[in-house]
């Protein structure tokens, strides 16, 4: 047996157990009740609702991360490294009640805010800043990771063949990096469309209005098994096309030539 | 003796390492010899702009690139360079003309991609034009990546092992080539280079550098006969004493 | 699919073993965490070496879990309906209500709430949360309002409908909200006031809010006599005391 087989034996199980459920999902949910859930206004709602936060989510982190994840992978700057990675190991939950305590009204921020006329809690933003917050570590260690691939050498290369040090970056270091930006942005993209703890106690939970698909899915359980299944189906295929969309995109980028 | 084309006095620090060089180099191609790590590449950054000194004086060709004490210091994109770095740097996401064609100066696309092909045929590349450097093998990289250097009519030329990933039947062609474009009228060309052919057919003022030092210097020729260090000793070895 | 249950199971089974004297495992609903904590405990401490077990969740999550198949003696579920359903599938029997529990307004200590203040000002507050319609309490809350809205107006329950920014999907996230100041006011039982003691409870008219209906069931699928012991306990003089202390009243 070779070497590869033997790997992708030793891997298998793993690979069942995390695609099995998800099958247990699908199979779980005829056509019938995908329908109907898709009709239900509040799961429209729900979807469009999600959409459009994640999509707001994932462009402030891109354009934000972006210029972390460059500067992290000049350097050697492991105590930043830490600070981001850690809406990894924070149960979501926490991370909502620390969003709470930094922007609610009582938080850190919160006399500022109200005297700005700003009020999170309950809000659209606060559901984007949740999503924002879960997703960041997501996006900015994998676009860290890409451009630790674009040397010095390179820069200074475009930069004596006459661009300037922003002009050396967006020709340069930005198209280098292009195939795993896009690879950290879809993850990122997944991981807050699937947002739930965060959410729930920092942006509240009212249909239309802060109500993701996985608060939708939260609330179907209380009342209707069916109902949340086939909401949740719904969510793993949008969750999949985004994954499997972007990333043929930034492949097609890579593939001629 | 005329005017120094090349003249670098200049104290660096490089995290823990300190180089303080003092380097002079008549009109002609300039070499850079000596042991790994001893501050070669380091050199070639310092002139490309990729480095500031801690304090010091580089100039090359008349210009002065960097004055600490006048406070002075061209950015690399005003100096004029073609840098040919030791791991070649390609642009992963453009092609092989593409690429050559990034720093091809003055008019417009099409005539920038019509020059850098001619680059490309110079260095008998043309049919891998539309390659990405993925599909590349070494030498074709590293020939690409001269022709990124060249075509750019760089004043000063700056070229870190430039035969290194040819194989020997490729560099013969290519030592021709460079030594034609080393000694191009108005530009100051630095190249780091051990091939004691390259060194023999450019005739070029030898500089060797040790630990962040210049410790001998002088035409190449004169430098083989003396051969008053080692490093020159093994370096010359093969001519036996013809030199 | 079924075999893999049967081995999560056997290991389960294989891992805890039933050694010492046993004791129930109870699903009780959300709103009974304190109360049934502590009874766990009174329990246990007549029960020496014998170990009670408890599974707070919503009603609705407990009732799906007894259905799929978690092995317990008792379920204690926040309104009838639930456990009335597990008792027509055949899955539970003897249902009993052995308490009640009010719904009231809960205020933020910081909300701007007068003494004096009654219900007809609630619209004034800003943020207003309740429970969703698919939970007891949010349904309860939904019953209260209809109600409300015949005696104070049309334009009140719309006051107060607009002020609603958030509908949470069990009664503790509902109370945290409001306990945390984020919310201005919230209906929640009241021994969820009872756990808060920062926050003020107005109390609702009786006619409006009918008192919410605990109601215990004993599953087919346990050990009768472990789930008689336990629901013995729970209406006992010491297990009265005890819902009594977290706000819950005696059943009527």
């Amino acid at each position: 047996m070779s070497g590869r087989r033997l790997a992708l034996l030793a891997g298998l199980p793993l690979l069942v157990v995390l695609v099995l459920p998800v099958v247990g999902l699908v199979a779980g949910t005829g056509p019938a009740e995908l329908r109907a859930a898709l009709a239900a206004p509040d799961t429209r709602a729900a979807l469009g609702l999600s959409l459009r936060t994640t999509a707001l989510a994932t462009a402030l982190l891109v354009a934000g991360g972006t210029p972390l994840a460059w500067w992290l992978s000049r350097g050697r700057h492991p105590r930043v490294v830490a600070a981001v990675q850690l809406p990894v190991v924070l149960p979501p939950a926490v991370m909502g009640v620390a969003l709470l305590e930094t922007f609610g009204r009582h938080g850190l921020l919160g006399a500022p805010l109200a005297a700005a006329g700003l009020s999170l809690p309950f809000s659209r933003a606060a559901v984007v800043l949740a999503q924002l917050v879960v997703a960041a570590p997501l996006y900015v260690l994998t676009a860290q990771a890409a451009f630790r691939g674009v040397s010095e050498d390179a820069l200074l290369v475009a930069r004596t063949l006459g661009r300037g040090p922003l002009g050396a970056w967006t020709a340069v270091a930005l198209p280098a990096a292009l195939p795993g930006l896009v690879g950290g942005a879809a993850l990122a993209w997944a991981r807050a469309l699937g947002e739930f703890g965060a959410t729930l106690l920092f942006a509240g939970n009212l249909p239309g209005r802060t109500r993701t698909l996985p608060l939708a899915i939260y609330a179907a359980m209380e009342r209707d098994l069916a109902e949340a299944r086939a909401v949740a189906v719904l969510l793993v295929a949008v969750a999949l096309a985004l994954l499997v969309g972007l990333r043929l995109l930034a492949t097609r980028e890579d593939a001629d030539g | 003796m005329a005017e120094p084309a090349l003249e670098i006095r200049a104290r660096l620090a490089l995290g823990g390492a300190a180089m303080a060089v003092d380097l002079s180099a008549p009109a002609g191609p300039v070499a850079l010899v000596g042991p790994n790590g001893a501050g070669k590449t380091t050199l070639l950054r310092l002139l490309a702009g990729g480095l500031r000194p801690e304090a010091g004086r580089v100039v090359a060709g008349g210009r002065v690139l960097v004055d600490t004490a006048a406070g002075t210091a061209l950015p690399p994109e005003a100096r004029g360079v073609g840098y040919l770095p030791q791991h070649h740097e390609l642009f992963p996401h453009l092609t092989a003309l593409d690429n050559v064609a990034f720093g091809v100066p003055g008019g417009d696309r099409s005539a920038r991609r019509g020059r850098a092909r001619a680059w490309l045929e110079r260095l008998g590349l043309a049919h891998l034009a539309d390659r990405r450097p993925r599909r590349l093998s070494g030498g074709e990289r590293q020939k690409v990546a001269l022709a990124r250097a060249l075509a750019a009519e760089p004043r000063l030329l700056l070229l870190d092992e430039p035969t290194a990933a040819l194989d020997v039947t490729a560099r013969p062609a290519v030592r021709a080539l460079l030594a034609a474009e080393l000694r191009a009228p108005g530009r100051v060309a630095v190249v780091v280079t051990h091939d004691l052919r390259e060194l023999l057919a450019w005739r070029p003022h030898l500089v060797l550098v040790e630990a962040g030092r210049v410790v001998a210097a002088g035409p190449c020729a004169e430098l083989a006969r003396r051969r008053d260090h080692p490093f020159l000793a093994e370096l010359f070895a093969p001519l036996g004493d013809r030199a | 699919m079924r075999w893999a249950w049967l081995a999560v199971g056997a290991a389960l089974g294989a891992g805890c073993g039933r050694a010492a004297p046993a004791g129930p495992t109870v699903l009780a609903a959300a709103s009974l965490t304190d109360a049934f904590g502590e009874l766990e405990a009174a329990w246990e401490a007549e029960h020496p070496g014998a170990d009670a077990r408890l599974v707070l969740a919503g009603s609705q999550a407990l009732a799906l879990q007894a259905r799929q198949g978690l092995r317990a003696e008792v379920f204690a579920s926040a309104d009838e309906a639930h456990a009335r359903a597990l008792v027509d599938e055949g899955l539970a029997r003897d249902p009993r209500v052995f308490a009640t529990n009010a719904l009231v307004l809960a205020i933020s200590p910081e909300a701007d709430w007068p003494d004096g203040a009654d219900l007809r000002d609630l619209p004034r507050l800003e943020r207003i949360v309740v429970g969703d319609d698919g939970v007891p309490v949010g349904r309860y809350t939904a019953a209260f309002l209809d109600a409300a809205a015949a005696r104070y107006g049309a334009n009140w329950l719309a006051g107060v409908r607009a002020h609603v920014v958030s509908r949470e999907s069990n009664v503790r996230l509902v109370a945290a909200k409001v306990a945390m100041g984020e919310a201005d006011a919230a209906f929640v039982y009241a021994t969820d006031v009872a756990a808060f003691p920062a926050l003020r409870a107005v109390p609702l008219p009786a006619d409006l809010a009918p008192a919410a209906r605990y109601v215990d069931v004993s599953l087919v699928a346990g050990d009768a006599a472990l789930a008689d012991d336990w629901r013995t306990f729970l209406v006992s003089e010491r297990g009265r005391a005890i819902l009594a202390e977290h706000g819950f009243g005696a059943p009527p």
